[in-house]
């Protein structure tokens, strides 16, 4: 039986330098797959994800092994992306967000929408250069990563109902700029 | 296995082994998440000072009752207000807030509500301090120049006169007003004309601490408005029971006799 992510963890930050390796092989394909969809630009793509597991590997130490490694090394893949952004950005990120200013009613997909949305990832794909950067990768974490609103709120350390409304907004101006969203959310 | 997941996981083991990359030590994230919780509690504590400090001031002055007086009353309340310490108790808002979202129980919640759970933090404590003789203290060996660096906080902002504003003790009723002693020890005569905004019921006595708003030339106020301030408060602000100035001024116009006790 497979070892869980935390147990691996454990024997890494017991001084088991081949241990981290199993880490990279479960998580290698995943953060290339977020990093493509949600940096956009995949001519350095491996360089960027590489340099996400060299962080994970100089930071185990912090990893809490009663918590789930998959938001953290998620948390890290973020903050590295966000770096490689502002790097390749002339213009500034903004550095405050009214989105998280107001509570907001949570409302998460039902499974439904959940359905429909399988149908609609490749359309996504295609149109996800059109939106910014903070409606882009909640919905590249969920549709794509198909993470909980939990679990993206954690990565990104905003609260639960920004998420969703970052996605619903993500949604909304998906379906302005494409007729055949329109039509198939409606 | 894809030769892509050999070459990342070759890469990156390599550099690990050959010590390129090594993994930061226990203590280290340790130490770092104890001097983020010292910085919260610090940056904490600075603002409960702030904050403590402003009001002690502007209860010290009289300001913070000024509003009473109506629209006239908060304009002066507005001018008088110290906004540079209050900027600063802004900055010290804003960095807290920033902290606290490093942390789970910050991050988890809207903007609004921690921002809010900060108010209500330094408003509680705020008023807890308020409660303790910690400021008189402060005053009092600042005076007594036993306070240093933060010394001249109390005898410059905390002494700053203000030309409209006088929290004083009434030591002598006068034909057209009432002779009252400030905090200074300062013997000041106040007019009182038709004019004056007086409570409606209360006739003002010896021994009452009053609130007046009016210019002051020389000795003499031209009051505005007088209000009653609740008896004891400037005793209190001054944190030195029995050695008020007001006091030597009472037995002064009173030959010895010394003031009521409840003052």
């Amino acid at each position: 039986m497979d070892q869980s992510d935390e147990t691996v963890v454990t024997l890494v930050q017991g001084g088991d330098k081949e241990a981290f390796g199993i880490l990279i092989t479960r998580y290698e394909e995943k953060m290339k797959r977020y990093a493509k969809r949600f940096l956009l630009f995949v001519d350095e793509g491996d360089a960027v994800v590489q340099d996400v597991f060299v962080k994970a590997y100089m930071h185990i130490q912090d990893f809490d092994t009663t918590k789930r490694f998959s938001p953290w090394l998620y948390r890290i893949a973020h903050n590295t992306f966000i770096n490689e952004i502002k790097r390749k950005q002339k213009a500034p990120l903004p550095f405050f967000d009214t989105d998280t200013l107001f509570p907001h009613p949570v409302a998460e997909e039902s499974s439904d929408d959940l359905a429909r949305s399988k149908e609609l990832k490749a359309e996504i794909e295609q149109s996800l250069e059109t939106l910014p950067v903070k409606y882009r990768e909640p919905l590249v974490l969920y549709f794509f990563e198909e993470m909980s609103y939990q679990d993206i709120a954690e990565i990104l350390r905003i609260p639960t109902s920004t998420v969703g409304v970052r996605i619903k907004r993500a949604k909304d101006k998906l379906k302005t700029v494409y007729d055949k969203l329109e039509t198939a959310y409606e | 296995m894809n030769k892509s997941i050999q070459d990342m996981q070759h890469t990156v083991l390599e550099k690990i082994k050959s010590g390129e990359v090594a993994m930061k030590p226990r203590w280290h994230f340790v130490l770092k998440g104890a001097l983020a919780l010292a910085g919260l509690a610090l940056l904490a504590l600075a603002l409960l000072y702030t904050v403590s400090f402003i009001v002690f001031m502007l209860h010290q002055n009289g300001v913070l009752f000024v509003p009473m007086f109506g629209m006239h009353g908060l304009f002066v309340f507005m001018a008088s207000s110290p906004w540079l310490l209050i900027a600063l108790a802004a900055v010290f808002v804003v960095l807290l807030e920033l902290l606290v979202c490093k942390y789970s129980f910050g991050y988890e919640k809207p903007l609004l509500y921690t921002v809010l759970g900060i108010v209500l933090f330094t408003a509680v404590g705020s008023f807890v301090i308020a409660q303790t003789p910690i400021h008189g203290k402060l005053k009092q060996f600042a005076d007594e120049d036993r306070l240093p660096v933060i010394g001249k906080l109390y005898t410059g902002y905390g002494e700053a006169p203000l030309k409209h504003v006088h929290l004083c003790n009434v030591t002598a009723k006068e034909d057209d007003g009432y002779r009252a002693a400030n905090r200074h020890g300062e013997s000041l005569y106040i007019v009182v004309t038709e004019r004056t905004r007086l409570p409606h019921t209360k006739t003002f006595e010896v021994g009452d601490t009053i609130l007046i708003m009016g210019a002051r030339e020389g000795d003499t106020v031209h009051a505005i408005g007088i209000k009653p301030a609740r008896k004891g408060v400037l005793r209190r602000i001054e944190g030195q029971e029995g050695k008020l100035p007001f006091r030597e001024q009472w037995m002064h116009d009173r030959g010895n006799k010394p003031p009521p006790r409840e003052w």
